[in-house]
């Protein structure tokens, strides 16, 4: 208690979150957040960074709209000691902030997104991080998936009409021949569409075996819940990037969730997760927020990916001994190698790799009706 | 103030015209206004139910647009949306942007531009005060928005709200510029379109302006819009078109004002021109300066033309008798000749200025008096009687008489004297009156008499002049030759009165010449007549025996004259003839006093000659020098001799004097003295002294050559330089041969030399120049003044023979030694002429004379017997 009053005393180092809380059904912000704040809390238990000065979370709400993140950006990074900013769930709004993230010089780790240009889009001096799934071989996993899970030859995929949504169809249109699939129908749609049964139709007609739904919980789970409602034969199985594990979608269709064959891409588990330091913390977790077991931790890849990052952070700020942007930014890029909890970090950045992730991470979940999230086998 | 009438039309008329154009621009001002008024209420009628539907229309359209747009799915994603979103959003835009004016744009949740509006759009944005108060809420709002050239614009704002969240992702907006809408139908830009949502417009109107409004909602969803829609027009945004008529008219106005001014005042000129030609026409004829063609010319065919015949006759009638009048008046006021008119009984009625002039009676005096005052009473009495009978006969009578003026005096005059008959329808036969003329013709008279003394009469003396002298004598010699009988003809001349009038005036020369005369009258017995020839030259012819004629001539010489207080003793010579023995003529006696009066002169002043025979010859002689003497210069027949200067005291020749000699045939030999005066009367000089020249300037080389140099002497007259031949000859001669002419003398009196006038003493320089020089000849013979020896250009003295003929006797020894010393202080050489005796040599030679010519050395000689002469000459021995 001593050490952690004496913490307090000091002021505080920051880090910041702009997480889209006010997108209605999103689960992933508040996952970030909880994965952020636990590992801040830890650390500032052990006595803080720079000698003393406690971590400290300040988070803001972009609702998913690009203007809301970079303004919220802005506003995060003009703060005093403000280290660096995470970003959330919806990827437009990361590649929004990118102009600004250069400009002002204080790091921006997408903890979520997945879209390329997050990491891919500035060449040199980079200041965007990303300690993520990446479509670059996340939506190349899917693709494999439905081969190798659904022997699916012919593919249909919807996707969404936005930066995310073009991404991962760039990464489809690009591996497909490599892994011997054929896209049947890329079929793109708009947040806010309703109807989608007309496109399973379409799908079905394309000859497609497998749906790769690239979406969020909205949207997928209209048509999860349109898929469900076709005969059982018709019903295609559902390779699903991992937009829809961010939200609620047990609470839109967990009906469907009980009848469909559906396959969610994911970079962590808590469950049978072998290593100590996800244990501990799913016990953490757990204990917590009363859960019945780790498989009911909501939006689990947020939860771990931000308390990495938090981790890395406060490795970096101490080696830059500033809280200064570019000098975190250059920490970042030569820190020791980390056993975090989603994997051992070798170190996670370099200079020429601002992605502390890779394929190895990638593993298949199913997405129960009660809202826990298991490993496929 | 008068004006003229001219001035009053032209501004009668042009107060009319004035009135009339400012009525008619006026009333087309009026017109045009009233017909823009209409025009353009219709025009706001017509488009009033167009400009409703239409904007009806397009109001649902936008809000059906702005309902449907706003909740796209599309537009929720794009806000979600990063990069790239612009390939969907932009066709979308544009898709809905489609329509012509109508816009559409988003906005940020912050209300910044999202995507794609354009620069006019965007105005409106900014423009914008309910979009501000509305981010960051979940209502739309519309406004109206007032922009300087679109004029109204309807924007409407709407959230964009997506299902994933509670709050607007965005704004859409749209905006329509109604009044460019409406406007792009065709309504032109006179009509202001003003637009409003709440039934209430910015700006109530002007009075002036006109306007029709509608009101309507246009609703589509949630979108209800309660608008307004105004259509004005200003009467005086029209001004401009209206200012356009209005100049249009105005210049007109003017325009037709200058030419209704114009041709007004052409008619004008022309009218008060014909009346200036009648007023001129008139005056013309008055003044007698019209002239035919002048009238034909102002004829014409106008009313003018019959007044201009009328008002020619009347008043060249007019005229013609004025004329009359004025004449006969004036010739009555101003005529030198009295005038008097008396009625029939011989009583004075008028009479005219002239009469008071010449009688000195006045006006006044005269009239009602009778006309027998003006009459001389002693006029012979039976010369009323001729009148009245010759007016009784002839109505005028015309003759001489005497008047009497009011002094007394007589007045000669011509009388014309005319009978009065009654005028114009009185009975033939009846006396009116009688006008008398009377010229003055005292004048006349006085002058008949002063011509009739002057022509007998000399003024000054009031002796009879010679013309009455002339009749007279010859009458007398007539009678004489007749009747036997002797006459002694008297010719006396004042000496020297030339001399008088200079040195006293001519008034005293007068006064001596009147004195002479009365003396003359004096001295000349009865019968005698005394006359005055000229100037001081008096003729008298009296009856007289020798001695009494002696005595009475000799009285004559002697007259003292005083004039003022002066004493002048005046000289008269007096030459005088008999008849019949010296002259049987009048002419040949007065030649014969003429001659003996010249001879008298010669024996000096104050004194007479009688003629005699000796005179007679003497005259004959002249005579006939007097025909021969221009024929012997012609011919060459007068020569120069040669008489030697010698120095007395080497007996050298050292010059000599050229002496003309003329032998004739008939006269045998004549003397200069004899010739040279004759030449001088017969002005033949000139020719002489030329004709002498020829000769003698061949010879001096001659001489030179013979003797060494010397001068030598050639007398002239002053008469010579009256004009420049000989001093031309001489100059020529000169020129010809420079040196040729070296010692050369020429040789003036004293006498001659102190009357030479400037010019000629000029003409002297000139010779001067030339190497001839000048003596003075016979010094010291005449009047002598010697100061002015100083000033005259001369170079030799040559003394008077006189001086030298008297020295032995012991005179003038004295002066010629003082002329000597003179000449010698004067730097002047000197020679003593007629030297004959070795003792006036000697004596000469005492006084400081050198030089002498005389006979003592030679006579004068022929050329060739001068150049024999040796060169040292001895004295003769006497």
């Amino acid at each position: 208690m001593l050490v952690a009053t004496a913490v307090l005393a000091k002021e505080p180092v920051y880090i910041g979150f702009d997480g889209a809380y006010g997108a209605k059904t999103n689960t992933a912000a508040k996952a970030i957040e909880m994965g952020a704040r636990a590992a801040i809390d830890e650390i500032n238990y052990a006595g803080g960074v720079l000698g003393g000065r406690p971590l400290e979370l300040v988070t803001t709400d972009n609702q998913g709209i690009s203007s809301r993140g970079r303004d919220n950006y802005v506003e995060l990074a003009s703060r005093k000691d403000m280290i660096a900013v995470l970003g959330g769930k919806y990827s437009p709004v990361s590649v929004e902030a990118i102009p600004d993230v250069q400009r002002m010089k204080v790091p921006f780790i997408s903890v979520w997104g997945s879209a390329d240009p997050i990491t891919d889009l500035v060449k040199t001096d980079s200041y965007m991080f990303r300690l993520s799934l990446k479509d670059a071989w996340g939506v190349e996993a899917l693709l494999r998936r439905a081969w190798r899970a659904h022997r699916a030859t012919q593919i249909c995929v919807l996707t969404p009409n936005t930066a995310w949504g073009r991404s991962g169809e760039a990464v489809l249109r690009q591996a497909s021949p490599k892994i011997g699939v054929s896209l049947a129908l890329i079929r793109w749609y708009n947040w806010g569409d309703t109807e989608f049964e007309g496109v399973l139709l379409d799908c079905e007609k394309a000859g497609a075996k497998a749906l790769i739904l690239i979406a969020n919980e909205r949207e997928g789970a209209l048509v999860l819940n349109a898929m469900a409602h076709l005969p059982r034969e018709r019903r295609m199985p559902v390779i699903a990037h991992w937009g829809i594990s961010g939200g609620a979608l047990h609470t839109l269709a967990s009906d469907a969730l009980g009848v469909i064959d559906l396959q969610v891409i994911q970079t962590f588990s808590f469950v049978r997760n072998p290593r100590p330091k996800a244990r501990a913390l799913a016990r953490k977790l757990v204990a917590a927020q009363h859960l019945s077991g780790p498989e009911k931790i909501v939006s689990p890849v947020g939860v771990a990916h931000a308390y990495d990052m938090v981790y890395l952070l406060a490795s970096a700020v101490n080696a830059a001994r500033s809280t200064q942007g570019m000098k975190i930014r250059n920490a970042l890029e030569s820190l020791p190698p980390y056993e975090g909890v989603v994997r051992r970090y070798a170190p996670a950045f370099t200079p020429a790799r601002h992605e502390a992730l890779d394929r190895q991470q990638v593993l298949f979940v199913r997405m129960k009706p009660d809202g826990s999230i298991v490993p496929v086998n | 103030m008068p004006v003229s009438l001219r001035d009053q039309v032209q501004a009668f008329l042009g107060r009319l015209v004035r009135s009339y154009i400012a009525f008619a621009v006026g009333v087309l001002v009026i017109l045009t206004v009233g017909i823009f008024y209409y025009y353009e209420r219709n025009t706001l009628q017509n488009w009033k139910g167009i400009v409703h539907t239409k904007l009806q229309t397009d109001l649902f359209s936008l809000t059906e647009q702005i309902e449907a747009l706003s909740n796209s799915s599309v537009l929720w994603t794009g806000l979600t949306d990063s990069m790239g979103r612009e390939a969907y959003l932009e066709p979308l835009m544009q898709r809905f942007n489609k329509r012509r004016y109508v816009r559409f744009t988003v906005l940020d949740y912050r209300g910044r531009p999202f995507i794609g509006p354009d620069p006019v759009q965007a105005r409106y944005v900014a423009q914008s005060v309910t979009i501000p108060a509305a981010v960051g809420g979940e209502k739309g709002t519309s406004e109206v928005i007032r922009s300087g050239s679109e004029g109204d614009v309807l924007l409407l704002m709407r959230p964009i709200l997506s299902p994933q969240s509670d709050h607007p992702a965005g704004y859409l907006v749209a905006t329509l510029p109604v009044s460019l809408a409406m406007r792009d139908m065709g309504i032109g830009n006179a009509v202001r379109i003003e637009f409003s949502l709440s039934g209430r417009f910015q700006r109530s109107l002007p009075p002036w302006y006109m306007s029709v409004e509608m009101a309507d909602v246009a609703a589509s969803g949630q979108t209800r819009l309660a608008y307004a829609l105004r259509l004005s027009v200003g009467l005086l945004d029209g001004l401009g078109v209206l200012a356009l008529f209005l100049w249009a008219f105005i210049v007109l106005g003017i325009v037709m004002h200058r030419r209704i001014h114009h041709a007004l005042d052409n008619l004008l000129q022309a009218m008060v021109r014909r009346l200036d030609q009648l007023i001129g026409f008139s005056r013309d004829i008055l003044s007698g300066t019209s002239k035919p063609e002048r009238i034909r010319a102002i004829e014409g065919d106008d009313e003018i033309s019959p007044i201009f015949q009328a008002m020619g006759t009347i008043l060249t009638e007019q005229k013609r008798t004025a004329d009359t009048l004025r004449r006969a008046s004036r010739v009555f006021e101003t005529a030198a000749e009295a005038i008097v008119m008396t009625d029939a009984g011989g009583r004075i009625v008028d009479i005219n200025p002239a009469v008071s002039q010449i009688t000195g009676y006045a006006r006044e005096d005269l009239i009602g008096k009778s006309a027998g005052m003006l009459y001389r009473g002693n006029q012979p009495s039976d010369m009323h009687e001729v009148i009245r009978s010759s007016l009784r006969v002839h109505e005028i009578w015309k003759g001489e008489a005497v008047f009497l003026s009011k002094e007394g005096k007589d007045i000669p005059a011509l009388v014309a004297v005319s009978r009065l008959g009654g005028g114009e329808g009185s009975e033939p036969g009846a006396i009116e009156g009688y006008v008398s003329v009377f010229t003055d013709i005292s004048l006349i008279k006085a002058a008949q008499e002063q011509l009739r003394r002057m022509a007998y009469e000399d003024m000054l003396t009031g002796l009879p002049n010679f013309r009455a002298f002339y009749v007279e004598t010859h009458d007398k010699l007539r009678a004489l030759s007749a009747g036997g009988g002797t006459l002694t003809l008297l010719y006396a001349d004042i000496d020297r009165l030339k001399s008088i009038n200079d040195t006293y005036g001519h008034e005293a020369g007068d006064a001596v010449i009147k004195q002479v005369a009365d003396h003359l009258r004096r001295l000349l017995p009865q019968p005698s007549l005394l006359c005055r020839r000229s100037g001081d030259e008096f003729v008298a012819w009296l009856e007289a025996e020798d001695d009494a004629l002696q005595r009475i001539a000799s009285a004559i010489c002697d007259v003292i004259v005083d004039v003022e207080s002066w004493v002048i003793p005046v000289t008269v010579c007096v030459g005088a003839a008999r008849f019949p023995q010296d002259a049987k003529t009048f002419d040949t006696l007065m030649f014969c006093a003429d001659s003996a009066l010249r001879e008298a002169k010669r024996n000096g002043r104050h004194s007479y000659t009688v003629f005699d025979a000796h005179l007679g010859k003497a005259l004959m002689r002249r005579r006939a020098i007097e025909t021969r003497l221009a024929y012997a210069i012609e011919q060459g027949s007068i020569v120069p001799f040669y008489q030697p200067e010698v120095n007395m005291l080497t007996g050298a020749i050292v010059g000599f004097e050229v002496l003309a000699r003329w032998f004739d045939e008939a006269l045998g030999w004549v003397a200069p003295d004899e010739f040279v005066p004759i030449a001088e009367d017969m002005r033949l000089m000139d020719r002489l002294s030329l004709c002498l020249l020829d000769q003698v300037i061949p010879a001096l080389p001659r001489l030179r050559a013979r003797f060494g140099p010397l001068h030598t002497g050639f007398n002239v007259s002053p008469q010579v330089f009256a004009d420049s031949a000989v001093i031309d000859y001489l100059v020529r001669a000169e020129r010809f041969q420079p040196g040729l002419l070296h010692g050369l003398e020429l040789e003036l009196t004293e006498s001659d030399m102190a009357d030479l006038e400037d010019a000629v003493l000029r003409q002297l320089d000139r010779l001067i120049d030339h190497g001839i020089r000048i003596a003075i000849d016979d010094f010291g013979k005449a009047y002598s003044s010697l100061g002015r020896l100083a000033y005259m250009p001369i170079h030799r003295l040559k003394i008077d023979a006189s001086f030298t003929r008297w020295l032995e006797e012991g005179h003038n020894e004295k002066i010629v030694r003082l002329i000597v010393d003179l000449a010698k202080s004067l730097g002047l050489e000197v020679t003593v002429e007629g030297i004959e005796t070795a003792a006036q040599r000697r004596i000469l030679i005492d006084c400081g004379c050198v030089n002498a010519q005389g006979w003592l050395y030679a006579n004068d000689l022929r050329l060739d017997e001068a150049l024999a002469l040796p060169v040292i000459l001895p004295a003769v021995s006497t």
